[in-house]
């Protein structure tokens, strides 16, 4: 897939040496954890965990890379861009992998395969080039191996395009709970006014009645943070590590707007494979995709206000008659209502999955490896 | 309740998009009429009600030559626009071209701000257009983006030197 931000996005031996570094530990603080650490192929990416664990604990839920390139900003509050600045931001976290930049491009530039995959993927020596600029292009090529993880065909992909040729047996195949609770999603629940498009998710934030507050005491704004955070990053789509010279995929970060109604609000996250990727939200609070329905089901505005309190309603204050900037309301789904949306949520997983994508390095007995550059090895 | 068509629309926007077969998808309204339940939505893809609604004969030659444009209007002043691309898509980008044009006796435009926001959500967009004067009476807004299916309205501010600037809106149906 093109990016016209990272030259080498499409590139096989970019993902191959992408994929590499996408389980090599040494790229942490200490050699100890990589990106595979918390997005666990053998568990679509995720790690099964309410919040992350790198090398502290962390406040947020790890999501799924698969099918990442779609999206439009990255992570639970878009603190990031792109695919390829995505993946720098975990390296810095203390929490997570806890490096630096000029740790990491001292390690490319003195590892011998990682020297050599780096001049074969772009051209040239890491030691001809600053700290940072190395980071970015680790960055790419880190996001040149994600883009290749799309998950695969559905049931309800099948139910679709039956629909589209009129093929009624077909059409008989995807379960009637499932058609029951598609009606659902579309019709009283409304929850394709969020989760649109191919990917189930119009790639922006809501509020979503979970509190901003969390156990510790402190704070999670989530958007509104995410949004200063993608402004002040250096590794932007308007920053000089951006191979757009054009500029134009930088357009939504140059248009988004600071408002307030960012306060608390967090991503929408796409629902293919959601069955496969619990616990959810951005903070893992809720184990089952039952419980997830019942959340939205019993929400009011008044839980919608206490979970994220307006600067000018604080709790205890008035309640304005409706949250700003939140769509959501009190549905009172019964328990087969619940059900069958959840068996709707079932059919987006994908009917075949893809092969358990390590490299050969680091793969398990049975493990395949997903892509192979041509390129001469390394190392 | 949302009607076989608006479903169409939604199934359409969730085909892969390895496999770009969405034409396919509106052809199907009649057999998606059993997963909604409801008759087929009529409304046009941007219907155009406005404050003013510009209805005047007169203010047809505004903007004359943006083949396609909508028209609204303040006390003052006729908005002609047109999107670029003209079909607004939920979660795209989008550009407006603009003629603000003075209605006889009213000084000319001096600037225009346009915004939009969904009035029966509460909310508006999460972008901020930038607008450029590209000619005389004319504008260019970039950066807009709907981010969400159903009724928005497009807001027009217009100044006209140090005045109070006037406003006009325009409803807007995104599927």
């Amino acid at each position: 897939m093109s990016d016209a931000s990272n030259r080498v996005a499409a590139s096989a031996r970019a993902a191959a040496f992408g994929q590499r570094l996408f389980f090599d530990t040494r790229l942490s603080n200490g050699g100890t954890i990589s990106c595979a650490s918390c997005h666990v192929p053998e568990w679509h990416w995720t790690d099964r965990r309410p919040t992350a664990t790198g090398l502290a604990d962390t406040d947020r839920n790890t999501p799924s890379v698969a099918n990442a390139r779609f999206n439009r900003w990255f992570g639970w509050a878009g603190a990031t861009d792109s695919l390829w600045s995505a993946s720098l931001r975990p390296f810095a976290d203390p929490r997570e992998m806890g490096n630096s930049e000029r740790h990491v491009a001292a390690l490319v530039r003195s590892q011998p395969d990682l020297e050599c995959s780096y001049r074969q993927v772009f051209g040239r020596s890491p030691a001809a080039v600053e700290d940072d600029k190395v980071l970015a292009d680790i960055g790419k090529a880190l996001a040149a191996f994600q883009a290749t993880l799309v998950t695969g065909r559905t049931p309800f992909d099948d139910f679709r395009d039956a629909l589209a040729r009129g093929d009624r047996a077909a059409q008989a195949r995807y379960p009637e709970a499932a058609k029951r609770g598609l009606r659902l999603f579309v019709g009283r629940a409304q929850c394709n006014l969020c989760h649109l498009g191919p990917q189930f998710s119009n790639g922006e934030f809501d509020q979503v009645g979970i509190p901003v507050r969390r156990p510790d005491g402190r704070y999670d704004w989530g958007r509104y943070d995410g949004i200063k955070a993608v402004q002040a990053s250096r590794f932007s789509l308007l920053g000089r590590f951006s191979d757009d010279r054009k500029g134009t995929t930088g357009e939504s970060t140059r248009r988004v707007a600071l408002t307030v109604e960012a306060y608390g609000q967090f991503k929408v996250p796409g629902l293919r494979n959601v069955a496969l990727t619990a616990p959810y939200m951005h903070d893992g609070s809720i184990i089952t995709l039952a419980d997830v329905v019942r959340h939205y089901s019993t929400i009011t505005d008044e839980k919608l206000i206490l979970a994220a309190p307006h600067p000018h309603a604080e709790p205890g204050e008035e309640l304005p008659a409706r949250p700003t900037g939140s769509l959501l309301r009190t549905l009172n789904l019964d328990a087969r209502e619940i059900a069958d949306l959840v068996a709707f949520l079932h059919t987006l997983t994908e009917t075949r999955a893809g092969p358990i994508r390590r490299p050969p390095t680091a793969a398990p007995a049975g493990g395949t490896q997903l892509v192979r550059s041509g390129a001469k090895p390394c190392g | 309740m949302r009607g076989a068509a608006a479903h169409a629309g939604w199934l359409r926007r969730t085909a892969r998009l390895d496999r770009p077969a969405w034409l396919a998808w509106l052809a199907c309204a009649a057999g998606l009429a059993l997963l909604s339940g409801a008759a087929p939505l009529l409304a046009a893809d941007a219907p155009a009600t406005a404050s003013g609604a510009a209805a005047a004969s007169g203010s047809a030659a505004c903007g004359a030559d943006l083949a396609g444009a909508r028209r609204t209007e303040t006390a003052r002043h006729v908005i002609a626009w047109r999107a670029d691309p003209q079909k607004i898509l939920v979660g795209r980008h989008f550009a407006i071209d603009i003629v603000a044009c003075a209605k006889p006796g009213a000084p000319a435009a001096s600037g225009i701000a346009v915004d939009a926001r969904m009035p029966s959500h509460g909310h508006g967009m999460n972008y901020k257009a930038g607008i450029k004067p590209v000619g005389e009476n004319r504008y260019r807004a970039e950066g807009l983006l709907f981010h969400m299916p159903g009724s928005w309205e497009l807001v027009f501010d217009v100044r006209s030197g140090g005045d109070k600037p006037e406003r006009a809106t325009q409803a807007v149906m995104v599927r």
